[in-house]
């Protein structure tokens, strides 16, 4: 099965340029964050397309707070 | 009976539990360690289990009820715990508190590097232990095994620290290990079928294809481990046995897609290197199987041929010990290399395709503020992922060189395990308190990122072994889009440490810092986050639909 065969291109071009714009504006990604599905629509996206984006996006959520141990970080650095 | 003398079954339990605090980076791969004492104990005729309550992700008490279980059940005449880092102790220590308590009267024995070289402090702080098996254990293991089975005399046994009769710790000198590593028998993968199923987005397998080091880095314990009197610092199995347990594994599992060799040093010293990278090219040509390998390698070995010779053999990950971008504190790190070795390092790698994963200590006793934000942009303009370095604070481990020096200076405070040094700079204290308080998110996007990385690794290998070059031209895009992202993940980690460098070099409190600290982390990373997340949520469509 190849890459090209599940998805549909122009989706898949879209979801790049997104990331792009996104990685590239610190404006658009405050919005973005903000206002996820909005700010996609605005972006061109269907609004199916965004919905399923962004709930991928949520089930990717944090797991964990904000604290750290420093001896985790020393021994994890070779980590997934 | 006294505790430790008891043999009333031939079962071995070997047992590792999780750390007591939460971390991003959970354990993924099968405790080599574990394994080895296993198989060792396994050919000794010993009906051995294995519980590794760490790599299930299992909560402490949860780990230690099911182990109470387990032992209750098979009444094992010895129940072993290997640590994989100081972090483990205390957890260890607690849950051989529980089975004494619940009245377990076997032998309970411990290994690992801090066990090791502070046998005095972990048979002082757990009155429950009975012995440390020290350095190497396959050998020690199945001796003290063998001599409580019997009735022998363990407190004898070479290679082990005890509590005598009359309370005082002693220690045996240890007996060479086994100098052919081939003689080993392969480790056990009781929990193969776990990582391959349980843990499919993060899980793997890794393999030893040496044991030690040749070098004699001062903030390391390794060869100190292996470099005990009458024995070679760094052994290497030959390649022959590595790809037969390679084989092996694949006839278990064929899906495996990727080995990590957990060797110090993969391509050993320079004497033997051609020779034996030759040697793994010709097997890997010769085996039918298409695996991606992940190596640790210094940046030192790394030259034109050893670079091109990694791709062949389907290297597409290395790990660099960059250490320091001062070259005053790498010579104090004894680490022999050159700061232009690690540029020189990362883009032969990136010249042929092979990702870098570098690890450096931006907190370490020498460090001044200026030159912590020194190496944080030198480290940046490297085009490395930065984060993890940045939040590195060097760690005091008993059996360094850089210990007992320190140590001399009157610069360790704390009591084992929780040993930390005196810094030369208070304000990196201070940035370092503010990073640990408030910068935890930026560690869970380094996480991630790894993951939308390894993930693009598959799907780039998968594409090329199979020829696809329509899938090839598409990863590759995909792949520029993601590293667009990293740059600006990137370019914003140390916007916010230079902010917290600024901070730390004022007069401003730690509490009032936090207040403007958690804004700029919020409005900085909280986008990011939700980008990485777009990556990792839409992997099956975009990135390893090969």
């Amino acid at each position: 099965m190849s890459a090209a065969s599940l998805t549909v291109p122009s989706e898949r071009e879209s979801f790049l340029s997104m990331i792009r714009r996104l990685s590239n504006d610190a404006e658009l990604r405050s919005t973005f964050h903000a206002a996820p599905i909005a700010t996609l629509v605005d972006l061109g996206i269907t609004e199916k397309v965004a919905r399923e984006w962004v709930s991928r996006m949520y089930a990717e959520g944090r797991r964990l707070g904000d604290s750290f141990d420093s001896k985790i970080v020393l021994c994890s650095s070779s980590g997934y | 009976m006294a505790s430790g003398d008891l043999h009333v079954s031939s079962v071995v339990a070997l047992a590792k539990v999780p750390r007591g605090v939460g971390t991003y980076f959970r354990e993924n791969s099968e405790s080599l360690a574990l394994g080895y004492l296993a198989s060792a104990l396994r050919r000794a005729g010993h009906d051995t289990i294995v519980f590794d309550g760490a790599l299930r992700g299992l909560p402490l008490d949860q780990a230690q009820r099911e182990l109470l279980t387990l032992v209750e059940n098979k009444i094992p005449g010895l129940v072993g715990f290997t640590i994989a880092d100081a972090t483990y102790l205390e957890p260890t220590f607690s849950s051989i508190q529980l089975l004494r308590g619940a009245g377990y009267a076997g032998h309970i024995t411990i290994g690992g590097h801090a066990p090791t070289f502070n046998y005095l402090g972990t048979l002082t702080m757990s009155p429950g232990l009975d012995s440390v098996v020290r350095f190497e254990g396959e050998r020690t293991l199945v001796e003290l095994v063998r001599r409580l089975g019997r009735g022998e005399g363990w407190r004898s046994c070479p290679g082990i620290a005890y509590r005598a009769s009359d309370g005082a710790v002693q220690a045996n000198p240890p007996e060479c290990p086994e100098q052919d590593l081939d003689s080993y028998a392969w480790p056990a993968r009781d929990y193969l079928p776990y990582v391959l199923d349980e843990l499919r987005d993060i899980g793997i397998v890794a393999m030893a294809g040496s044991r030690g080091c040749y070098q004699n880095c001062g903030f390391c314990s390794i060869r100190r481990f292996y470099d005990i009197p009458g024995c070679a610092p760094w052994r290497q199995r030959s390649v022959g046995d590595i790809f037969a347990e390679i084989d092996s594994l694949m006839a278990q599992r064929p899906d495996i897609r990727e080995i990590v060799f957990v060797d110090d040093i993969f391509t050993g010293p320079a004497g033997i290197r051609k020779r034996r990278l030759a040697q793994f090219e010709d097997a890997v040509a010769a085996y039918p199987w298409k695996l991606m390998f992940s190596i640790s390698e210094r940046v030192d070995n790394i030259d034109e041929e050893t670079a091109a010779s990694l791709r062949r053999i389907g290297v597409r990950q290395v790990l660099l010990g960059l250490e320091s971008g001062d070259p005053e504190i790498l010579k104090t790190m004894n680490k022999h290399i050159d700061i232009n070795d690690h540029r020189r390092a990362i883009d032969l790698l990136r010249k042929n395709g092979i990702d870098n994963a570098c690890a450096f200590i931006t907190f370490t006793p020498w460090s001044t503020l200026e030159q912590i934000r020194h190496d944080a942009h030198y480290f940046h303009d490297l085009g490395i992922n930065v984060i993890q370095g940045l939040f590195n604070r060097f760690q005091v481990y008993d059996g360094t060189p850089i210990a007992d020096e320190l140590r001399r200076e009157g610069r360790v405070v704390g009591e084992f395990p929780h040993f930390d040094f005196v810094s030369s700079d208070p304000r990196c204290d201070k940035a370092y308190a503010l990073l640990c308080r408030h910068c935890g998110v930026v560690l869970e996007l380094a996480y991630k990122l790894k993951r939308v990385e390894r993930e693009l690794r598959f799907a780039s290998f998968e594409a090329e072994s199979t020829g696809g070059a329509a899938a090839s031209r598409e990863i590759g895009e995909t792949a520029s889009a993601y590293w667009s992202c990293h740059r600006g993940v990137m370019r914003d980690v140390v916007k916010l440490f230079d902010a917290i460098l600024d901070l730390a070099d004022t007069d401003t409190t730690i509490e009032d810092s936090e207040r403007t600290l958690s804004r700029q982390v919020q409005s900085l990373f909280d986008p990011w986050m939700d980008i990485v997340c777009c990556f990792l949520g839409s992997n099956s469509r975009y990135l390893s639909a090969v």
